[in-house]
C-alpha cells in the first residue's frame, strides 16, 4: 500500500518529537536519525529530499 | 528401422518402451492443441522449425537418460546421435556420475575452504569442450582446475596442493566486499557514488549532484553504482546510508544532495571538499 504524506508526517511527529534533537548535531548525523526513524517506510519509497533544522534555524530562515 | 508410433495412453506408452530395451528410443510428448508440436511430430521424421511447446524424452534400457525441452531441431538431431552413438552398461554409467558427483563437490569446498577467487564452467552442457579440452590439456578426466591458462590438475593434485598450503598462493584470493567498498571509496580524495557518470547522470539527484562539484572546481572521480550490484547494495550497508549518490571525502562520507546543497549554501562545501570534514 503506498505510503501517505499524512502517515509519514504523523511518523516524525511522533518519533522525533521535538526538532530540538537536530541541535549540536551536524547535517549526517540529523538525516541518520530520519533514516532510522522512516527505515521502514524506506524501502518502498524510491527517492526522497530533506530539510533538517532545528527550531531556531527554522526561525531565522523565516524572518 | 526407425518408425514413429502414436501413443494414446500410460500403458501403450510402458508397453512401447519394454518393446524397444535395447534400442533408443525417442519420445515426443506433445499438446494437441498446439500446431507447433504437430510439425515436431514431422520432425521426428524429417528435421523442421524450432518453436515451443515440446518435450522430448529420451529413454535407454528402460530408463530415462536424457531430455530436450523445447522444438530445437538442431539439438535434436545432436542428442539423437549422441545418445544413438553411447554404448556401456547404464549402471557402470550410472556410477561413474554419482562418483563424479562427489569429486566436484570435494575441489568446490577445498577452494572455498581457501577462499579462492574462481570461475567455472560447466562441460556436462557441451560436449564439444567436453571432449575437446581433454584432448587439448592431454588430461583424460574431469575436474581439471586451471590458474592463468596453465592445468593445474584434477582433484588428487588439488588435494595436495591445499595440504601443503601452496594452493593459497598459487591462486588469487576472494577479496571481501568489505575490503572491495573500502578501496572504491578510497581510490580519490572525493568520490561520489551515482547512478550513472558525470557526462551522463541517470537520476536527478546525481545530476544536480555533479553540477554543484563542477561548480565548486574541486577534482572529483565517481562510480556508476547502476553497473554493479554488489556495491549498490553493499555500500547502502557499509556506510548505513540508504539513497544514492553518495559524496566520500578523504574515505568518510559526507552525506548525500541534500547535505551537499546545504554546505554550498553555507559557503563551507569548498573547504569540506579540499580538506576533509
Amino acid at each position: 500500500m503506498p505510503i501517505s504524506a499524512k502517515e509519514l508526517e504523523e511518523k516524525l511527529k511522533n518519533e522525533i518529537q521535538a526538532t530540538h534533537l537536530f541541535e549540536g548535531k551536524p547535517l549526517i548525523q540529523r538525516h541518520r536519525l530520519v533514516h532510522s526513524t522512516l527505515e521502514e517506510e524506506l524501502k518502498d519509497i524510491h527517492a526522497f529530499s530533506m530539510k533538517t533544522l532545528t527550531p531556531e534555524q527554522w526561525q531565522k530562515q523565516n524572518s | 528401422m526407425a518408425a514413429v508410433k502414436e501413443i494414446p495412453d500410460v500403458s501403450g506408452f510402458r508397453a512401447a518402451i519394454k518393446e524397444n530395451v535395447g534400442k533408443l528410443s525417442v519420445v515426443h510428448f506433445a499438446a494437441t492443441w498446439a500446431p507447433q508440436c504437430t510439425q515436431m511430430d514431422e520432425v521426428m521424421v524429417e528435421l523442421a522449425k524450432d518453436q515451443q511447446n515440446s518435450t522430448v524424452s529420451f529413454i535407454k534400457n528402460g530408463k530415462k537418460v536424457d531430455r530436450l525441452d523445447g522444438a530445437n531441431a538442431a539439438e535434436l538431431t545432436k542428442k539423437v546421435k549422441l545418445l544413438g552413438s553411447q554404448t556401456g552398461d547404464l549402471n557402470a554409467k550410472l556410477k561413474r556420475l554419482i562418483n563424479a558427483e562427489d569429486v566436484i563437490k570435494q575441489i568446490i569446498q577445498i577452494l572455498n575452504e581457501n577462499n579462492v577467487k574462481y570461475g567455472s564452467f560447466n562441460i556436462l552442457a557441451d560436449e564439444e569442450v567436453r571432449q575437446g579440452l581433454k584432448t587439448f590439456s592431454n588430461w583424460p578426466t574431469y575436474p581439471q582446475l586451471y590458474s592463468k591458462g596453465e592445468l593445474l590438475g584434477g582433484l588428487d593434485i588439488v588435494k595436495e596442493l591445499a595440504e601443503s598450503g601452496e594452493l593459497k598462493l598459487q591462486l588469487p584470493q576472494q577479496q571481501s566486499l568489505d575490503d572491495r567498498l573500502k578501496g572504491l571509496i578510497n581510490q580519490a580524495p572525493v568520490m561520489l557514488f551515482m547512478k550513472g557518470d558525470r557526462a551522463a547522470p541517470r537520476c536527478g539527484f546525481s545530476k544536480q549532484t555533479i553540477a554543484i562539484l563542477n561548480e565548486s572546481g574541486v577534482e572529483y572521480s565517481t562510480f556508476d553504482i547502476l553497473g554493479d550490484d554488489e556495491v549498490r547494495q553493499g555500500l547502502k550497508t557499509f556506510s548505513n546510508w540508504p539513497t544514492y549518490p553518495q559524496l566520500y571525502v578523504k574515505g568518510e562520507l559526507v552525506g548525500g544532495l541534500d547535505i551537499i546543497k546545504e554546505l554550498q549554501e553555507s559557503k563551507e562545501l569548498v573547504n569540506i571538499l579540499k580538506n576533509g570534514q
